[in-house]
């Protein structure tokens, strides 16, 4: 009897805590400190490892491995001897092929980012092994904090913001529409946003605030992981488009929607890209509406890159506003490796990690111009993204994730290259 | 020569007492038997990145088939993609006494091939300079030579033409022919105008290239992999 109530007792002071110490701020969308201090503790030891990895004498990984010759076809060829077709021709081609098996730029992309330092996780433990005892001694506390401490904690705020934001949509979702109902709608998406990033210890900066998405426009980012979107929701609130889904995801998409006019498309409709884009352009063409958050490339990347954008999303007329995210990798790997890990696996591994660190960048405004199609206002938007982020551009398409090239890409570097033979004059004609 | 002395900074694993995550923990990082392509003064590092890219493209088996090399998309644009597959298959390139092609390859002949496009060192003789360069050489003719007889045919030579332009929608196999035979004319007349029709040998192949520099052309260098100071 004692021991219930004690555990009772227990209980009831945890709640209040967490109440008292996340809850409320959240809602009022003011901090305490507590993560500053943690991050703080946090970035001392990572700095402290990293000092003693160094004194191990351990070497560091570069960004590649091969030192790539990147001299254009023509001017490789041209140097070999005459432009004629030679023998020495296939060295070009050879050379690029072993550079290609050795490191490729693609398939990199579609895992994670290798760290320069270990940063005391299990799982980035790729090169580093055995370095010293007390290396290891912080290592397991590490562990022991992160997994009973921290991964409990973390659970419990997120199922109390899962659990507050279907409650709190429901009830919004009963009021009249009107200015009353989007404001609390607004309140209860907001703090259930920050109580889901405060459920991951993330610490995010937002640059160039003044170009926040207005009510009417297309928010355009590149995607790393599903919690970019709360990310984004914890400073504003946008109209989420996506597919529904069946289970938890589905029951959050139900109640949301009741509150807030997210998009949420059937399976079926997804197939006709015309629906999708007729209900997107009457969201869009609704100035009231809040802004519509997508994601373009389609999929995951690994967050050093940022792949072909579809243009699908830029078909749809009105102000793009271009959002860059670029994740810290050093306390949390976030990138979803979908093909290696399912979605509970990923969420356990985003919770046992030290902390999601990310920049956001606001980017100013954009609209297509006369004359230009959407592939190319897609690439352009595409590269303010990754110059803001520091992301590489690649012009390679996500997809490349499951399939495999498409034959008109292979035939283009055989094209060029025998342009330049024919080009050169050497057909029919060889008088030696 | 056991790994750790071969490869100074490669600490040892964990011990499997640990029962930590990974079993890649517990495992040696790098096949003992690889004293022939560390004779190439390339740094374990190199290697132990040339050992995961193998495990990646064999999707962690211990041996590669013809198959897995789809699985890259750089390589796709290649004209001459099949032939640079074939040539890692190859049991001559693999110095292997028998003839004919592999089915499968495990990492030490993944380092053999790889092998063919070292780069030069500043401190090699003029011996081994020359070795080197006919070994390269020899890569290249057995990627001329299909049919493994030991001499590269007129039809040999038009297969690599036609492989190398065969994109172009516009040029027509005709075309594609009269450039092959304008090259092999080319070679007639270096080695004399018999082996045109029998065919190039290895030692008609050489006389080619004298004076040549193909070195600096047939190589890939990796970088150089230095301790950089972190400060956070």
């Amino acid at each position: 009897m004692e021991v219930v109530w004690a555990v009772g007792q227990l209980g009831a002071a945890w709640l209040a805590l967490v109440i008292g110490l996340v809850m409320l701020p959240s809602a009022l969308g003011i901090s305490l400190g507590i993560s500053e201090a943690y991050m703080w503790v946090l970035v001392k030891t990572l700095e402290w490892a990293t000092i003693r990895i160094q004194k191990g004498g351990y070497p560091f990984l570069s960004q590649g491995i091969i030192e790539r010759d990147e001299t254009p076809m023509e001017k490789e060829i041209s140097l070999l001897h005459r432009a004629d077709f030679e023998f020495s021709h296939i060295f070009y081609f050879c050379r690029k092929g072993f550079e290609a098996i050795v490191e490729d730029e693609v398939t990199q992309r579609f895992s994670s980012e290798e760290l320069l330092s270990w940063n005391l996780l299990t799982r980035t433990n790729v090169n580093f092994h055995y370095i010293s005892l007390r290396l290891t001694v912080v290592w397991v506390i590490g562990v022991i904090v992160r997994y009973c401490f921290l991964l409990p904690l973390r659970f419990t705020l997120a199922a109390i913001g899962i659990t507050s934001m279907i409650v709190g949509t429901t009830a919004v979702g009963q009021l009249p529409n009107g200015s009353v109902k989007n404001y609390l709608s607004e309140v209860v998406h907001l703090t259930c946003s920050r109580i889901l990033v405060r459920a991951l210890s993330g610490t995010i900066r937002y640059h160039n605030k003044e170009n926040r998405p207005q009510k009417g426009g297309i928010c355009v980012a590149n995607h790393t992981s599903p919690i970019d979107a709360i990310i984004l929701t914890n400073d504003g609130c946008y109209a989420m488009v996506g597919q529904v889904h069946g289970g938890l995801m589905g029951i959050i998409q139900r109640a949301t929607v009741k509150a807030c006019p997210h998009v949420w498309f059937e399976r079926s409709e997804i197939k006709d890209r015309h629906l999708v884009t007729k209900r997107l352009r009457e969201h869009v063409a609704d100035k009231s509406k809040l802004p519509i958050l997508i994601f373009p490339e389609g999929t995951c990347i690994n967050n050093t890159s940022v792949m072909m954008f579809k243009k699908g999303s830029f078909e749809i007329g009105g102000t793009i506003y271009p959002v860059a995210i670029k994740y810290d990798p050093q306390f949390g790997d976030a990138f979803w490796n979908s093909s290696k890990y399912n979605i509970v696996s990923y969420l356990l591994r985003i919770m046992t990690s030290w902390a999601i660190v990310c920049n956001v960048w606001y980017l100013p405004p954009m609209v297509r111009k006369e004359g230009e199609d959407a592939v190319q206002f897609a690439n352009r938007v595409r590269s303010a993204i990754a110059h803001q982020g520091g992301l590489t551009e690649l012009p390679w398409d996500g997809g490349l994730k499951r399939a495999k090239v498409k034959d008109t890409f292979k035939e283009e570097q055989q094209k060029n290259y025998s342009k330049m033979l024919v080009r050169n004059g050497s057909v029919g004609s060889y008088d030696r | 020569m056991g790994v750790a002395q071969l490869c100074p900074g490669v600490p040892r694993a964990l011990p499997h007492c640990w029962g930590v995550g990974q079993a890649q923990m517990g495992v040696p990082r790098v096949p003992a038997p690889v004293t022939s392509f560390l004779s190439l003064a390339v740094t374990s590092e190199q290697i132990e990145h040339l050992h995961r890219r193998f495990k990646q493209l064999s999707q962690d088996q211990l041996t590669i088939r013809k198959e897995n090399f789809d699985s890259i998309p750089d390589l796709e644009f290649n004209p001459i993609r099949g032939k640079i597959v074939h040539a890692f298959f190859d049991k001559r390139n693999l110095r292997q006494e028998s003839d004919g092609l592999a089915d499968e390859i495990n990492f030490e002949d993944f380092l053999t091939i790889m092998s063919y496009f070292r780069p030069i060192e500043m401190n090699m003789d003029e011996e081994q300079l020359d070795r080197f360069r006919k070994e390269k050489l020899k890569f290249l003719f057995h990627m001329y030579d299909s049919d493994h007889d030991g001499k590269i045919t007129l039809q040999e030579y038009r297969n690599v033409v036609e492989e190398l332009l065969s994109g172009n929608p516009h040029l027509e196999k005709e075309s594609a022919r009269s450039i092959a035979d304008g090259a092999m004319m080319e070679a007639a007349s270096i080695c004399g105008p018999d082996q045109v029709y029998e065919g190039i040998t290895f030692e008609d192949f050489l006389k080619m290239w004298q004076g040549i520099d193909i070195e600096t052309k047939m190589h890939v260098r990796f970088l150089n992999v230095d301790t950089i100071a972190h400060c956070y």
